[in-house]
C-alpha cells in the first residue's frame, strides 16, 4: 500500500468537515444539532489527550484540568470583564498552555502509572479549589444586544461551525506532527525512553511540547464548552468523568492517529447521550455504564482502537487478493515497527527497573 | 492564657480526629497495598470496591435491616465486618473473568505496556460500578444509622466521636488479624510469594493464579470493610470511590511500594494531615491538602517512607 501523500489527508479532514457540516445544516432538530457540536467537542479534547498520551505514551488522568481551566476562563473573563469569548477562547488556550508548562515541569519526572496517578490529582484538587472560591455554579449572562459579538446565536448551527473550525485546527496540527520529526520522536519515546535518549533525542523538550499542544487543545475544548452550555460547574469541567471520556473517545477510536478520536466521539457520544435522554429517568448512570464498558470491550479486544484493526483487516485482504504486495501491515505501522525494532536493537535494558518483576 | 489553651484543645481535637479517620484509611490502604503495592496491579476502580463495600453495610444494617435483630450497637460493626466476604466474592469474579486478562506472569513481561492496560480496564470497571452503583442504589446520600455517631467520649477537654472511635479499633483489629494472616500461616506466604513474584512461586508449586484471585479479592474485601467503618459516621453516595481513590493511593505510597505495614501508617498519616488540614485551611480544601501531600511525596521521597530504595517511581 502506497503511503498517503498529505494532499490525500488534507482532503480527506476536508471531506470530512464538509460532510459533517451538510450532515448538520441538514438535521432540523436542534437537539441532535447541540448533539453533533458535543461530539466536535469531545473530538477536540479527545485530540488533545491524544496529543501527549497518544503519541508518546504518558498516560493522562488529568486531562480535565485543562478543560475545566479553558471553561473558567472563558466564564470568568465574561462575567467578570466582560470580555468576549471571542478573546476569552484564545485566551483560554492560552492559559491552558501555560497550565501545561507549570504541571509538565515536575510530572515529566514520574514515570508509568506514577504520571497517571499524579496527573489525576490536579483537576480534582482543582475541583476543590474553585468550589472553595465560590464559582460553584457560574453562567454566561445572556447579551441582548449585538449577540454576535458575545457568541450568542440563536442557531445551533453557527456553534457548529465554530467548533468544526476548532477541530479541523487540531487536525491539520496532529496531521504536521504526526509526519514530522516532532511526531517521530514521540513514537520513539513512546516505545523505549532510554533507547531515545541515546539516539539523541531530547525527551523531556518534545513532550514538553506535546503537553503544551495538548494542553491548549483541551482548553479549547473547554472554552468552547462553557459558550454552547452557557452554565459551568467545577464537577462538570474538572470531574474525573471529564478526563475519562476525553481518554475512552480516543482509546475507543484510536490511538496515536487524529482520526481515532474523531471516531470514538462520532460513536460513542451519540450512544451515550441518546441513551441518557431516552433512559435517564430511570437509569440514571446510562452513560457512563456505557463509556465503562466501552473501554473494557475495547482493551480486551482492540487495545489500540477500532481505526487500527479496521486498518489492519482492510489491509490484511488487499495483501491476500493481491500476493505481490509488499507488506502485510500499513505503512505507518511497518514504520513504526522498524523504529521500534530499532530502538529494541540499540537499546540496554535500564537498571532501575524493579527487578522483582520477571 | 486562655487563647492559648483553646487553641491547643483545637488543635489535639483535630490530632484525635484524624487518628481516629486515619485508623480506617489506615485498613483501606491495606487493602490497596496488597493490590498496588505488593501485586502491582493499579487498581482504580478500588474506591469503588469500597463504595460497594459501604453500601453492602448499609443494606445489611439500615436498608433491608436484616441485622436490625443484633440491637443498634452491635449491627453497624458486624454490618462492616460482613461486607467484606461479600465485596471479597465480587473482587474475586471480577479478577478471574476481567483482571486476569491484564495482569499476570504474560503480561509481566512488557512493563508499560502491561500497566497501560490495567490502568485502562480497571477505570472500565471503575465507571461501570460508579454508574451502575447510580442506577441501583440512587443518588440520595445515605449513611448506616446508629446512635454511635452523635455520641461520643470525653476525655478531659477532648472528644472522641464513638462512631469513629469504634471504628478505629476494629480497624486496627483488622490490620493486625490480616498482618498475622499475611505473615504466619501457609496461605497468606503463599499469597504474598505469588503476588510478589510469580515464577519463582509456581517453581516452588504454589498455584499462582487461584493465589492471586484470593489476593485481589482479600485486597479489595479489607477495603470494603474500612468502607463499612466509614459508612457509620459519614453519609455516602455511589460517586464516593472517586474521592477516596487519591487518599488511598496517598497512602500506600507514602508508606512504601510493597510494605503492607507501612500502608497502615500511610493511611493513618493521610488522615492525620486531612484532619489537621483544617486548623490552617479552610474546611473545603482538606481533600486538596491531601493531593498536594500526595504530589509532593510522589517527586520527593517516591520510595516512601518504608519502602526499598530501588522500588521507586
Amino acid at each position: 500500500m502506497k503511503r498517503q501523500s498529505l494532499l490525500q489527508q488534507y482532503a480527506a479532514i476536508a471531506i470530512f468537515a464538509v460532510a459533517f457540516l451538510a450532515v448538520g445544516f441538514a438535521v432540523r432538530n436542534s437537539y441532535y444539532q447541540l448533539m453533533m457540536t458535543l461530539v466536535l467537542i469531545w473530538a477536540t479534547m479527545g485530540l488533545g489527550w491524544n496529543m501527549l498520551s497518544g503519541y508518546s505514551g504518558l498516560i493522562s488522568f488529568g486531562h480535565a484540568a485543562f478543560f475545566g481551566l479553558g471553561a473558567y476562563t472563558v466564564t470568568i473573563a465574561f462575567v467578570k470583564f466582560g470580555i468576549t469569548p471571542w478573546i476569552g477562547v484564545p485566551l483560554g488556550t492560552i492559559v491552558g498552555m501555560i497550565a501545561g508548562v507549570l504541571i509538565g515541569i515536575p510530572t515529566f519526572r514520574l514515570r508509568g502509572h506514577y504520571f497517571a496517578l499524579a496527573m489525576l490529582a490536579y483537576p480534582l484538587a482543582m475541583l476543590y479549589v474553585f468550589e472553595w472560591l465560590g464559582y460553584q455554579e457560574v453562567s454566561l449572562p445572556m447579551k441582548r444586544e449585538n449577540p454576535a459579538a458575545y457568541m450568542q446565536f440563536n442557531d445551533q448551527r453557527a456553534y457548529m461551525v465554530i467548533t468544526m473550525v476548532v477541530v479541523v485546527i487540531c487536525m491539520i496540527i496532529s496531521l504536521h506532527v504526526e509526519r514530522s520529526r516532532f511526531g517521530r520522536s514521540l513514537l520513539a519515546i513512546k516505545q523505549n525512553l532510554p533507547a531515545a535518549e541515546a539516539a539523541g533525542i531530547n525527551a523531556a523538550r518534545w513532550r514538553m511540547y506535546a503537553m503544551m499542544l495538548s494542553a491548549a487543545m483541551a482548553a479549547a475544548a473547554g472554552g468552547i464548552y462553557a459558550v454552547i452550555l452557557l452554565v459551568v460547574t467545577p464537577l462538570t469541567v474538572f470531574g474525573a468523568l471529564t478526563s475519562a471520556q476525553a481518554l475512552i473517545v480516543t482509546l475507543f477510536g484510536g490511538v496515536g492517529t487524529f482520526w481515532g478520536p474523531i471516531i470514538g466521539s462520532a460513536i460513542l457520544i451519540p450512544l451515550a447521550e441518546t441513551l441518557h435522554a431516552e433512559l435517564g429517568h430511570i437509569l440514571p448512570g446510562i452513560q457512563g455504564v456505557v463509556y465503562g464498558v466501552a473501554i473494557i470491550v475495547i482493551i480486551l479486544v482492540a487495545p489500540d482502537g477500532i481505526y487500527w484493526k479496521v486498518r489492519d483487516r482492510i489491509v490484511a485482504r488487499r495483501a491476500a487478493s493481491a500476493p505481490a504486495a509488499k507488506a502485510p501491515t500499513s505503512s505507518w505501522r511497518t514504520c513504526t515497527q522498524s523504529i521500534s525494532l530499532w530502538l529494541k536493537m540499540a537499546s540496554v535494558r535500564p537498571f532501575n527497573e524493579s527487578p522483582a518483576t520477571p | 492564657m486562655d487563647e492559648l489553651k483553646w487553641l491547643l484543645v483545637d488543635f489535639f481535637q483535630a490530632m484525635a480526629a484524624g487518628l481516629l479517620v486515619g485508623g480506617t484509611y489506615g485498613l483501606m490502604c491495606v487493602g490497596l497495598g496488597i493490590i498496588f503495592g505488593v501485586m502491582r496491579v493499579v487498581n482504580f476502580a478500588h474506591g469503588d470496591f469500597m463504595m460497594l463495600g459501604m453500601y453492602a453495610a448499609f443494606y445489611l444494617v439500615t436498608g433491608f435491616g436484616t441485622l436490625a435483630f443484633l440491637g443498634p450497637y452491635v449491627a453497624p460493626i458486624v454490618g462492616a465486618l460482613l461486607a467484606g466476604p461479600i465485596v471479597f466474592v465480587i473482587g474475586w469474579l471480577l479478577h478471574k473473568y476481567l483482571i486476569s486478562q491484564v495482569t499476570g506472569a504474560r503480561v509481566m513481561s512488557a512493563e508499560a505496556e502491561g500497566h497501560y492496560a490495567q490502568i485502562i480496564l480497571t477505570l472500565g470497571i471503575a465507571l461501570v460500578l460508579a454508574n451502575g452503583g447510580l442506577i441501583l442504589f440512587g443518588s440520595t446520600p445515605v449513611s448506616v444509622q446508629t446512635p454511635l455517631s452523635r455520641e461520643s467520649w470525653e476525655i478531659g477537654l477532648i472528644f472522641f466521636n464513638q462512631a469513629r472511635a469504634i471504628g478505629f479499633i476494629i480497624a486496627i483489629l483488622c490490620a493486625i488479624g490480616l498482618y498475622l494472616f499475611l505473615t504466619r500461616t501457609n496461605l497468606g506466604k503463599a499469597l504474598r510469594a505469588a503476588a510478589d513474584n510469580p515464577i519463582a512461586a509456581a517453581y516452588v508449586g504454589i498455584d499462582v493464579d487461584r493465589s492471586h484471585r484470593i489476593a485481589f479479592g482479600l485486597g479489595v474485601g479489607i477495603t470494603a470493610v474500612a468502607g463499612g467503618l466509614i459508612a457509620i459516621s459519614q453519609s455516602f453516595q455511589p460517586y464516593i470511590g472517586f474521592d477516596f481513590v487519591i487518599v488511598m493511593y496517598a497512602g500506600v505510597v507514602l508508606g512504601g511500594m510493597g510494605s503492607i505495614l507501612g500502608a497502615f501508617w500511610g493511611g493513618l498519616t493521610i488522615g492525620l494531615v486531612q484532619q489537621m488540614s483544617t486548623l490552617v485551611l479552610p474546611y473545603q480544601l482538606q481533600n486538596t491538602a491531601i493531593f498536594v501531600v500526595f504530589l509532593i511525596i510522589v517527586f520527593f521521597r517516591p520510595q516512601g517512607m518504608f519502602g526499598r530504595v530501588w522500588e521507586r517511581t
